[in-house]
This record gives structure tokens, C-alpha cells and sequence, in this order.
């Protein structure tokens, strides 16, 4: 992995309140707080995984740095360009150097289109090809994320999960893109399929010089193919560090919940005592204060319930934002 | 990595289905499909081919035989299977030519609704906003109106006549089909791969008319046989009321409301084409039944 | 745990019409059920595993049957029994716990209704009565205010809560079986190590016996005591958890472990199965596994498999441990 110090991207208090008011004359102001404050930067090379439960806002996030949906507030700063302040034209360009790959390998390909279209449309945005420089474009694209080539003139429906999402691959790539987005990519497939996937991105990585954003909801896959974590909870990142630091050590208390909670495929590790985080994650439209992790954390004190905690650089690389990190580490 | 190319042989044995088998076999095993696309085509073949069908001129008045009754009644004559009406004028070929502007009525309006509709439904459903606000407010106003009163004044204004009708009847049935569409296009923009044509930069207008209007069209075309059919009855419904084609063309509405007024004692002038209608709108109403649940991908898996 | 089957399984063979012709989707299929013992039954989609299990209650869809087979619950065979003999097994005997919470419970009903249903349809108790179980079995279940749950409506409750409340349903009539059908795949990680730890508080406090059913190995080496793996319908390999994990003999099984991401292990090559899982149209000749197995001999493609007893216990539908092959059979043929 070319881990160059090279910073790609950077996202600076980056913010989405989703406003859900309700109320036609008398308007009772209420938003979802869906990304609340986040702050990460990415290497260029390097592979970012965000994890976290249902509601957490890494979705949100992921479409937020892939143009998908606009910021209520903050910075994405992409090669030295804040993105929110492009003109149209260079929008345009960075455009082709950012894409998504998404979650469900069935809505994510239009149906009444043949598979060569699907490949062929970034394609015909961005580049002016002639029909045969087109074609062998594709058939090298197919050949890259290992799909016979002799089904260009394919229908989406006739393929498999698998087959599909490598189909959404080649149509990330097809720009030579220097940052992927990857959006639950192996989430919807069965487990052997899973690894098929994953080991591909990984190749892809290496041959094309690819910076990814993982983002998943099960950690084993963020694990597998991430060189740094990024955990979210309720909106915020509560711990960023090397997948290796995180794994022998978290410091968050809802990090260390999060890796115990994960059954091991080992059943000699079944005895093992489990830390279970208790309880609900709280509703995004009304987060807790302070600390909003407080009304689950077992360590939680009365400064967690007024205070929020700062996003903090404990050492380098290692981002924690909890009032006791330190002191809940050693324990 | 040589899983894939394995996975790829599974692909070649396999998953295609056979298209028209698999049309074939829906509409085998659908009774009610296969009357209404055998009615459906010979209504259309009559239509078409009315000169060579019909015996006589539809508007040749013959005093000579006023009010004959069908050929298997008392007083009926062979040469007027049908029998005639008040003029003399033979009552099968009236049926055949009325098919003619019924059914040409019917397509055209639709069409020209749907045109109307679908474009209007795309734009509000896609863009949203303040255009969404503005033309859903106008179907409303448009929905508000009872479509025959509608009809009623424009062409008391205007000279009746088939144009007219078609237009009458398309410009008050597109708010149907904008509703309809918007409400799908705003399902189907959520779609990951309208998202995904949208990170890859892809303009609006090619999003709308490549990814959109494809995937939209299919209810479109559902919801339109369907309103083929209320659209025959409409057309009708206002010859009925005077208000259709004028003599000498003739519709099936036109040969009722002629009719009408020999009801007691000369019934079958309004009955044949009476019949006409209704079963081509059940004709209509079939096929429209069974393409629902045919183009419905969810059907695909009972 | 005894030694005396609950549930015994022999030769099921379930399909399903469909346009494109008869699916069978479990293809003779046999494992027991011990009392008090967890059995999952794991395998990818289109494994037939959820269908084995609503072959049990005979729930299935209403193109499906059950074409063969026996299925005996305390000696009695349920392929025998008509409609309404079932009706008194089902929820009474035998419950299930459905993957997804929010559309097995009805929007409509208070959840207190929903629980006090079950109760009478199977047993002559007053309202007060049930109602007073009903709450000790929310509580039970670890929910909070149970009063206050049992009058309310579904859709306020969380997913988390949701599963609870399904599984105090289910357990309402003291089933001797418990069928869990994914019963944490849509969860999130935290709820469902939440819903894992009391479904273990189940099994001791009840004495039910489980049939798990799930695609997720993890959630197997947690729970399970013994493991049938399922692939295309049949059962490919099954034994004891321990030696499931320690010691896989079906190469599919070894697949499906290999290709499991670990997060105790970083760093580890994961390894993939090849292709796809064929349609059940177009099952192959020989082993269904045949064309995705690293070990293919000619055998593999010209004669099926029989589930062999590798040992006392140790069930794997695979030519690799048979002694009785020639050495043509033997020849390696490469698939992939």
C-alpha cells in the first residue's frame, strides 16, 4: 500500500441537519441531527473505514464528501480546494475524480440499461472517445473487475449480487478516479461473495493507485481492507486511529462495546465475558447532551452529561472524543 | 482472480430467460389476457380496415328501407344484417366506420394526455421544489374541474369535431398521468443509480430521459389501456349529449345518441353499437389487467 | 441436555412451483434435535435453510410443498397432521422468531394484544390472567416497563425492543422448540449482541431447544452446540460446533470459514469461494459443489455424494474422505 503522506482530503466541522418540521401554519422547528460536527482527513493511498450502527451518519457523511448531498455547514477540502466553493467547471472535473460505489448491487444499476451503457456512461460525461476506443475501454474495465467481457450487451437482471456490484466497480473506475466512496459495498451479499469483493477492491487498490472511504456497518469487513477506522455514533466520530492501534486497544467505551459485540467465529471464544453495551441508540432528532453516548456508557459521570467532549489528538494519528480516554485506556 | 471468470460460466448457462417464452406462457396461463388481446386486435383490424368490411357507405340515407330490423327478426332483410336506422342507413357498416373514431379517439387522447402528463410529471417529480409546488397546484386546479362539464364548455365554444375531441379529452386527463409519474419519479430518483449518475456528473436532462423516463414508462403504459377504455366510454358519452362528431361522421357514441329516440320501437339501432363498446372496453380493460401484472417485475416471482 | 430427539428430521424434500418450472429448494434433508440443545442450520441464500424451517410449521409460501420426507416432534410425524392439528403445534409446541421484527408484529394491535392472543388461542386463561403473564414475560425478556409496553403500539418501540417483544410471544406458551430465523440479521451489532446474550438466558431459564437459522458464522460459534451446513438444498456437512470450527471437512465449509472475516485475526488473507451458487434449475450431474471446489476429482462431476459418516457424529456430504475410490475417480479435474 502506498502510504505517502500526501493529505487527499480533509473534512472540517462538517455538518447535516435534515429539517423535519411539521406543522403547516404553526411550525414546530425540529431537525435531524445527522452528521454533527465530524472531522477526518484522508491519505492519498490509503484506505479510511467508517463504521458505526444504524442512524450514526456515516452514509450521510460518505455522500456529503461524494457530492451527493450539500452540506448544512463546514469544509471539504479536496486536494487544497474547499469543493463548496468550486465553480461549476472545476466541479465538473473533480467531479470524475470522485466516485461511489453503493450498497445494493440491484438499485444501483438501472435496470432498462445493458451492462457496456452502464460502464460506457461516465464515460461518455467526461471524455470524448471514438465507438472503438469506447469499446476497448470497457472490455479492459470488464476484464479489470474479472467479468467476461462477452456479456456487454447484458441486462442487470441477468447477473448475479456479486456479478452486479462488479459492475458498479468498473463504472467507479471507468474515470481513472483518484478517490472512491465506497457506500456498504459488500453489506447486501452473501459471506463467500463478501470476500470475492473485498479481495477485488484490495487489487484494484494496488494496480490503480486508488484512495477509498469504506464505510460499513460490520467491522470485520472495515477491518479487513481499512488502514484507519473512523468510529461514528449519533452524528460524530467518537474515535479515529490505525486499524492496529484501535483493535489491541480502544479508547472510546462505545468503541470497545462495538468490538465485543461482534460474534468471533471461533467457538472456543464463546465463554469469553462480553462487555454488551445496554439499551437503545438514542433518536438523532433529539441526541442526548453533552457526551450523547452518556445514556449507554457504563462509565459515564456528570461532567459527560453537560459537557461534550472535544475531538482530540491524544497521540499521533489517534483521535478520541471522550472525557476519560485516557484514564478508561489503562483500565 | 479466477473466481470470476467461473462465475462468469454460470452466467452463460443460465440466467437468461427467454423473452418470448416467457410472454407466451404469461399470457397462456392468463384466460382473461389472451380474450382481451384477441378482442383488442380484431377491434383495431375492423377499424382499420373498414371500407373493405363494410357493405355500404356509412351516410347513404335510402328511404326505401327506414327502420328495418336485424336480418333474424320479422321484416329483416339479409342485405341489412344489422338492420337500418330512421334513414335507412345500414346499421353494420355505421358500427364498423363509428369504430373508426371511437377507437381513434380513444389512442390519440391518450397519447396526447400522456405526452402532456408524463413530461410534466418527470419535471416536477425530479427538480421538486418550487416548480413541484407550482405544477402540482395546477393538476389540482385541473382536478378540481368534473371532466364532462369541462368537455360541455370547451366544445360549446369551439367547433366539435374529432380534433377537437382528441384535445378536449387529452388536455383533461394528462393531470392522471402527471401524478402517476411524479410519484414514481420521485421513488426512482432516490434509486441508487440515479445517485450514481448524479456522482458521476450526468446532466439533469440526460438523467430525466435516460434513467427516469424508462423506468417510468412501463406504469404509464398500464395505466394508459386502462384509460383507453374510459376514454371510448367519454367520447360517447359526449356524442351522446350532441356534443361529439358531427354527421357525417359517425362514432359509436353518435349511433346511440341517433338512437336514442327510437329506443321503444326500433331498439337495435342503439343496442349493436351499445354492444360495440362494451366489449371493447372489456376487450380493453383485459389486456390492461394483464399487462399490470405483467410489466409488475414483482409478479415475476409468483 | 438428553439424549432424546425432539425433533427429528428424515429426508425432507420441499419445493416450490414456479414460472420457470419446480424448484426444490430442500432436497433431502435429516438432522435432529436433541432437547435443550441449539442446532443452527447455516448457509447462504437459496440454501433452503429458512425453507426447512417452515417446513416444520408448514408455513410455506403457496406454491411450496413438502414432497417427502417425515418430519417427527415427540414421535409424531407433523406431515401427517391436517390444518387445524397443526394450528395446536404451532406457537404452542413450536414457536419462531422472524428476521424482521417491525412486519411480524401487526401495526394495528397494541402489543399487548398481540401477546394475549397467542395465550388463548391455545389456552382456556381470563384476561386479567393473561394479562398478568404477558407483563412477567416482557419483563422476563428484559424490557423495561413492561406495563407500559404492553399498551403500546409496535411502531414506538425500537428494532431492539421489537425482537424482544417477538421473542416474549414466542415464548408465551412454553414451546418445547424455538425456531429463530435470522433473528438478528437486521439488527444492529450492539442490539444484536444484546439479543444474543438473552436468547442464552432462554435456553437456560425455558429449556427450550433452538433451531437457529442464520447465515452468520459468528452468530453459529456463539450460540450453537451442533451445526448442519447447508448448500443448494442439501445438507453438506454437520457436527458439534467445536470440531465444526477446528476441524471442517467439507470444502465448502472450509470456504465459508476462510472467506469469514475475523477481527481477532488482522491481517489475514481472506480467501473466496469461486463463482456462484448455481440455480436450482440447473443443479449439476455430480456434488453441487463440484464447480466452485478447489478439490474436484472425476468423480465429483459424474456421481452425487452421500452423507458420509467420517466419524461417530462427523456428517460430510464429500468424496474426499471416502476410501473406496479407483484411481480414475481420483484424477483431479480443474473447475476454476
Amino acid at each position: 500500500m502506498t502510504n505517502t503522506n500526501e493529505m487527499l482530503l480533509e473534512v472540517k466541522g462538517l455538518k447535516k441537519y435534515f429539517d423535519v418540521s411539521t406543522g403547516l401554519l404553526k411550525k414546530k422547528e425540529a431537525y435531524v441531527y445527522a452528521v454533527d460536527d465530524v472531522n477526518f482527513y484522508v491519505r492519498k493511498g490509503e484506505t479510511l473505514g467508517i463504521v458505526g450502527e444504524s442512524g450514526c451518519g456515516k452514509s450521510t457523511t460518505g455522500n456529503m464528501v461524494g457530492m451527493l448531498l450539500e452540506p448544512t455547514e463546514g469544509e471539504i477540502i479536496y486536494k487544497q480546494q474547499n469543493l463548496r466553493e468550486l465553480s461549476k467547471k472545476n466541479l465538473r472535473n473533480v467531479r470524475s475524480e470522485i466516485q461511489m460505489i453503493f450498497q445494493d448491487p440491484f438499485s444501483s444499476l438501472n435496470p432498462r440499461m445493458k451492462v457496456y451503457d452502464i460502464i460506457a456512461e461516465p464515460l461518455r460525461t467526461h471524455e470524448n472517445l471514438t465507438r472503438k476506443e469506447l469499446y476497448d475501454r470497457i472490455a479492459e474495465l470488464m476484464d479489470l473487475v474479472g467479468l467476461n467481457k462477452s456479456y456487454m450487451k447484458r441486462y442487470p437482471h441477468e447477473f448475479s449480487g456479486g456479478q452486479r456490484q462488479r459492475i458498479g466497480i468498473a463504472r467507479a473506475i471507468a474515470l481513472n478516479p483518484e478517490l472512491v466512496i465506497c457506500d456498504e459495498p459488500v453489506s447486501a451479499l452473501d459471506v463467500s461473495i463478501q470476500s470475492q469483493i473485498l479481495n477485488l477492491l484490495l487489487k484494484l487498490q494496488k494496480e490503480l493507485d486508488l484512495t477509498f472511504i469504506f464505510i460499513a456497518h460490520g467491522l470485520p469487513a472495515v477491518q479487513y481492507i481499512s488502514d484507519r477506522i473512523a468510529v461514528m455514533y449519533l452524528g460524530k466520530v467518537v474515535e479515529l486511529a490505525s486499524k492496529e492501534d484501535l483493535f489491541k486497544q480502544a479508547l472510546h467505551p462505545y468503541t470497545k462495546g462495538l468490538l465485543s459485540a461482534v460474534p468471533i467465529p471461533d467457538p472456543e471464544f464463546r465463554e469469553e465475558e462480553k462487555y454488551v453495551i445496554e439499551g437503545d441508540i438514542p433518536s438523532p432528532e433529539n441526541p442526548p447532551t453533552g457526551c450523547n453516548f452518556h445514556t449507554r456508557c457504563p462509565f459515564a459521570q456528570d461532567i459527560c452529561k453537560t459537557k461534550k467532549p472535544e475531538f482530540e489528538e491524544v497521540s499521533k494519528d489517534r483521535f478520541v472524543a471522550c472525557h476519560f480516554a485516557l484514564e478508561l485506556a489503562n483500565k | 482472480m479466477d473466481a470470476a471468470l467461473n462465475d462468469n460460466n454460470e452466467i452463460q448457462k443460465n440466467v437468461r430467460p427467454n423473452f418470448f417464452k416467457r410472454w407466451g406462457f404469461l399470457l397462456w396461463r392468463s384466460k382473461t389476457g389472451t380474450v382481451g388481446l384477441i378482442i383488442v386486435t380484431i377491434s383495431v383490424l375492423i377499424a382499420i380496415f373498414a371500407p373493405l368490411l363494410a357493405p355500404y357507405d356509412p351516410a347513404m340515407i335510402n328511404p326505401a328501407s327506414m327502420l328495418l330490423p336485424p336480418a333474424w327478426l320479422e321484416g329483416g332483410s339479409t342485405e341489412h344484417l344489422l338492420g337500418t336506422d330512421n334513414l335507412g342507413r345500414d346499421n353494420l357498416s355505421r358500427i364498423i366506420y363509428g369504430s373508426q373514431v371511437s377507437i381513434l379517439v380513444g389512442v390519440a387522447s391518450v397519447v396526447l394526455a400522456g405526452a402532456i402528463g408524463v413530461t410534466i410529471g418527470l419535471i416536477s417529480g425530479y427538480f421538486g421544489g418550487w416548480i413541484d409546488s407550482i405544477l402540482m397546484r395546477l393538476v389540482d386546479s385541473f382536478l378540481a374541474i368534473p371532466t364532462i362539464l369541462f368537455a360541455l364548455v370547451i366544445l360549446s365554444i369551439f367547433e366539435s369535431g374529432v380534433m377537437t375531441l382528441i384535445i378536449v379529452l387529452g388536455v383533461t386527463n394528462w393531470v392522471n398521468y402527471a401524478r402517476l409519474v411524479r410519484g414514481e419519479t420521485l421513488s426512482i430518483k432516490e434509486r441508487d443509480y440515479v445517485r450514481a449518475a448524479h456522482s458521476i456528473g450526468v446532466s439533469d436532462f440526460k438523467i430525466i430521459i435516460k434513467h427516469l423516463l424508462p423506468n417510468v414508462i412501463s406504469s404509464f403504459i398500464v395505466i394508459s389501456t386502462l384509460s383507453v377504455a374510459t376514454t371510448i366510454i367519454l367520447e360517447a358519452s359526449l356524442s351522446f349529449l350532441g356534443l361529439g362528431v358531427q354527421p357525417p361522421v359517425v362514432s359509436w357514441g353518435s349511433i346511440l345518441s341517433d338512437g336514442r329516440d327510437y329506443l321503444a320501437t326500433s331498439w337495435w339501432i342503439a343496442t349493436f353499437p351499445g354492444i360495440a363498446i362494451t366489449i371493447t372496453v372489456l376487450g380493453i380493460i383485459f389486456l390492461g389487467d394483464w399487462l399490470r401484472d405483467v410489466i409488475d417485475p414483482r409478479s415475476k416471482s409468483n | 441436555m438428553s439424549n432424546e430427539n425432539l425433533l427429528e428430521i428424515k429426508e425432507l424434500r420441499t419445493s416450490f412451483k414456479t414460472e420457470e418450472g419446480k424448484v426444490p429448494s430442500v432436497d433431502g434433508v435429516s438432522f435432529q434435535i436433541k432437547k435443550g440443545e441449539v442446532v443452527a442450520l447455516v448457509g447462504e441464500s437459496g440454501s433452503g435453510k429458512s425453507v426447512t424451517a417452515l417446513s416444520v410449521l408448514d408455513i410455506l409460501a403457496s406454491n411450496g410443498r413438502i414432497e417427502g420426507g417425515e418430519i417427527l416432534f415427540n414421535g409424531q410425524n407433523l406431515t401427517k397432521y391436517n390444518e387445524q392439528q397443526m394450528r395446536k403445534i404451532r406457537g404452542n409446541d413450536i414457536s419462531m422468531i422472524f428476521q424482521e421484527p417491525l412486519t411480524s408484529l401487526n401495526p394495528v394491535f397494541k402489543v399487548g394484544e398481540q401477546m394475549t392472543e397467542a395465550l388463548h388461542a391455545h389456552q382456556k386463561i381470563s384476561k386479567s390472567k393473561a394479562k398478568e403473564k404477558s407483563i412477567e414475560m416482557l419483563d422476563k425478556v428484559g424490557i423495561p416497563r413492561a406495563n407500559k409496553v404492553f399498551n403500546s403500539y409496535p411502531h414506538s418501540l425500537s428494532g431492539g425492543m421489537r425482537q424482544r417483544v417477538m421473542i416474549a410471544i414466542a415464548l408465551m406458551c412454553d414451546p418445547k422448540l424455538l425456531i429463530a430465523d435470522e433473528p438478528t440479521t437486521a439488527l444492529d451489532v450492539t442490539i444484536q449482541a444484546q439479543i444474543l446474550k438473552l436468547l442464552k438466558e432462554v435456553i437456560k431459564k425455558f429449556d427450550t431447544s433452538i433451531l437457529l437459522i442464520t447465515h452468520d458464522l459468528g452468530v453459529v460459534a456463539e450460540m450453537a452446540d451442533r451445526v448442519a451446513v447447508m448448500y443448494c438444498g442439501q445438507i453438506v456437512e454437520e457436527t458439534d460446533v467445536f470440531t465444526l470450527f477446528k476441524n471442517p471437512k467439507h470444502p465448502y465449509t472450509k470456504g465459508l470459514i476462510d472467506s469469514t472475516p475475523k477481527i481477532n485475526q488482522l491481517d489475514e488473507k481472506l480467501r473466496s469461494i469461486p463463482g456462484s451458487v448455481p440455480s436450482p434449475l440447473e443443479y449439476p450431474a455430480g456434488c453441487r459443489f463440484a464447480d466452485r471446489c478447489p478439490h474436484t476429482m472425476s468423480i465429483c462431476l459424474q456421481k452425487v455424494p452421500n452423507d458420509e459418516l467420517n466419524d461417530e457424529n462427523h456428517l460430510s456430504r464429500c468424496f474426499l474422505h471416502s476410501d473406496e475410490l479407483t484411481d480414475d475417480e481420483k484424477v483431479q479435474v480443474k473447475v476454476n
